[in-house]
């Protein structure tokens, strides 16, 4: 999976391409441990991502706990499998969803 | 985009202007409340018309029939959105005479005339009260290819009537092409209707009549002359038919229990479809709403039946208007049902209905008669056909179009195929025939080992597809089993990646039961509960399997992670 970072002012923006799963959830989880300080709002573009795991999920949650403290944050461009996921899953009433 | 797939659109609040609790502004209310009620109008006038006809109905019968019939649809609507807990399923649910039901309620007119269609109505009624207190429980013996090939056999039924009515020759006698150019007309104005002109499309049926009252007057097959019989009517009168009797035939009962039957499975879409469109987050319907509505719509067909109106159903069309336009207030209901009932005392309105010239009404059948099959279709679609379902669905269907070949069954005694020869009866006994056959030799325990890292997982998914198949499983639970087993494996391989989990389907006919143990401990021997003890990724894929079904059990014994799964299928 390849991140790639976008920063204006206090919003970062993070599109991801490939997987989230088991083995690149971790990469995701220490990428953003590094970049939220200070950010008021986190935008995560799923353009690109095909696949999204329970692995994943744990980590947007994580995310999504911590930006409720400094700000907002929103997932952008899901595709129709992971939008399938997110419905069956009910996470699209935690996650802020465009 | 990733795979080419398009973004999704999610988290689409649907917009709720007034819900169900609320009042609009005078306004929206009256303009939202006059739109519902020329679309009743619109679409519940041509079976009443078609019973008259069928019964040979004079003008002031008709008439009163027709007042009767528009009387009992607002009061039958009013019933329905009652906030009770008994009557009533406290959401906007408009009722109009339920055109499905109109090849039993002919049948009647034939064998028994009017009185013997109002005896019927009450009975369905009743029988509709009934059923409708045991919905939740009874809904599981009608699953979706059942419910689906009734519907598209109800308008099967409708064949004969509608195109003896459009052909020009229902009453007998010498063929007048004119009546053909006018039915063909009248059809092709409503195609165009619905085609092109989607904003007009929800009263097509009304703008047909209208259409084809001109087109009729200028072919001459309308005498405009005869609408001066109209001034002798009374400017008021009581809204009740005038000729009330009832009375009760054997022969009328089987069409008349599919009819029920078919209808109360309609009013769980419909009244679940009214909670959607006034509850942005609705997620599952409230099945207490869903039968206390049912009940008034029961006991709005049965005083329908008792003053001489129709069967009555729940308008699916008036709910997408209110879902579409955000007003699903109580308030519209009841004004829209008002002004219904305040019309059904001037005769003047009914009458001129109910001149509806003969290849008129056939066209407006035909239009809502293939509505009827596409709405079985639909059904039929949601299903996964499998060898079982295909010839289910499908004999029926043989069966029942089989009836219309004439003297098929003429080596059946005449007290038999009065009753079985008709596409209804005898496609719905095919049906559930067929349906109770199909279940020999269905297997129903799956048992299965799976590894849970990623290729495992793989093959994992393929099995749940195998079961799924034999079984018939709606894509959509195959598609959650899908998903939840997954993340289960991939929680488990965080904690063991040489983990096995055994895994158990079982099917009845009403519910799925999924028994999952992990067959290493993966736990301390002492641990209790599953969430306290797993990693993260454990505890969402825990959290996801309670979000996606109904009951979800997790527990821990001697180590070893145990989940029993149970959904309705």
């Amino acid at each position: 999976m390849t991140i790639e970072k976008k920063l204006t002012g206090t919003e970062l923006t993070i599109a991801l391409a490939g997987r989230l799963d088991t083995t690149t959830a971790p990469q995701l989880e220490n990428e953003l441990k590094a970049s939220l300080d200070g950010i008021e709002k986190l935008v995560l573009d799923f353009s690109s991502l095909d696949y999204l795991s329970s692995a994943g999920l744990r980590v947007l949650l994580s995310a999504q706990k911590t930006m409720n403290k400094q700000g907002a944050m929103v997932v952008r461009n899901v595709n129709e499998t992971i939008g399938e996921i997110f419905d069956v899953t009910g996470f699209c009433d935690i996650l802020t969803i465009e | 985009m990733a795979n080419g797939t398009k973004p999704k659109q999610l988290n689409a609040e649907k917009t709720v202007l007034y819900s169900s609790g609320q009042t609009p502004p005078a306004a929206p209310l009256f303009f939202s409340s006059l739109q519902h009620m020329l679309l009743i109008l619109s679409l519940g006038m041509a079976m009443p018309v078609s019973i008259a006809r069928a019964a040979g109905l004079d003008l002031n019968l008709s008439g009163s029939l027709l007042a009767a019939a528009l009387f009992t649809m607002g009061l039958t609507g009013i019933l329905q959105t009652l906030p009770n807990r008994f009557i009533g399923s406290g959401f906007q649910s408009l009722s109009v005479a339920d055109s499905a039901a109109l090849s039993a309620c002919i049948l009647a007119a034939e064998i028994g005339g009017v009185p013997l269609v109002l005896g019927m109505t009450v009975f369905s009624g009743l029988l509709r009260f009934l059923l409708g207190s045991f919905t939740f429980k009874l809904r599981k013996f009608f699953p979706a290819e059942v419910t689906g090939t009734m519907i598209f056999i109800l308008g099967v039924n409708l064949v004969p009537t509608a195109l003896k009515n459009f052909l020009g020759n229902a009453a007998g006698g010498v063929y007048n092409p004119m009546h053909l150019v006018v039915a063909v007309l009248t059809l092709l104005f409503m195609l165009a209707c619905s085609l092109f002109l989607k904003p007009l499309k929800p009263y097509t049926a009304l703008l047909g009549i209208v259409f084809g009252f001109v087109i009729s007057a200028v072919t001459g097959v309308f005498d405009p002359a005869s609408l001066a019989q109209l001034q002798d009517q009374a400017i008021v009168a009581l809204p009740i038919y005038a000729d009330l009797s009832y009375s009760f035939d054997l022969r009328a009962l089987i069409p008349f229990i599919v009819v029920t039957v078919a209808g109360v499975v309609d009013n769980i879409g419909d009244f679940s479809a009214s909670q959607s469109a006034d509850d942005p987050h609705f997620k599952k319907p409230n099945w207490k709403s869903i039968e206390s509505g049912i009940r008034g719509n029961a006991l709005g067909t049965a005083v329908s039946g008792m003053l001489g109106g129709p069967i009555q159903s729940t308008a699916t069309t008036n709910i997408g208007i209110a879902g579409a336009s955000g007003i699903t207030s109580r308030k519209v209901a009841y004004l829209a049902c008002g002004m219904l009932m305040a019309a059904s005392f001037f005769p003047g309105l009914t009458n001129v209905l109910s001149l509806i010239p003969t290849p008129v009404l056939g066209a407006v059948l035909l239009y809502s008669g293939c509505y009827i099959m596409a709405g079985g279709f639909s059904a039929l679609t949601s299903c996964v056909m499998d060898d079982r379902r295909i010839f289910t669905v499908f004999l029926s269907i043989f069966f029942a179009i089989s009836t219309l070949i004439p003297n098929l069954y003429s080596f059946l005694p005449q007290s038999v195929s009065t009753i079985l020869v008709s596409p209804m009866v005898m496609g719905v006994c095919v049906l559930l025939l067929t349906t109770l056959l199909s279940r020999i030799g269905i297997k129903k325990v799956f048992s299965f080992v799976s590894g849970v890292s990623p290729m495992d997982v793989i093959a994992l998914n393929d099995e749940i597809e195998n079961t799924c198949k034999e079984r018939g499983t709606e894509r959509a639970l195959m598609r959650k089993m899908q998903i939840s087993f997954d993340s289960l494996c991939e929680g488990v391989y965080e904690i063991t990646a040489t983990a096995h989990l055994q895994f158990e389907i079982k099917y009845d006919n009403q519910q799925i039961k999924i028994h999952v143990e992990s067959k290493e401990a993966l736990f301390p021997e002492n641990a209790q509960d599953p969430q306290e003890e797993c990693s993260s990724t454990l505890g969402v894929s825990l959290m996801m399997l309670k979000n996606m079904f109904d009951d979800v059990r997790l527990r821990v014994s001697k180590g070893h992670l145990i989940i029993d799964v149970c959904d309705d299928l």
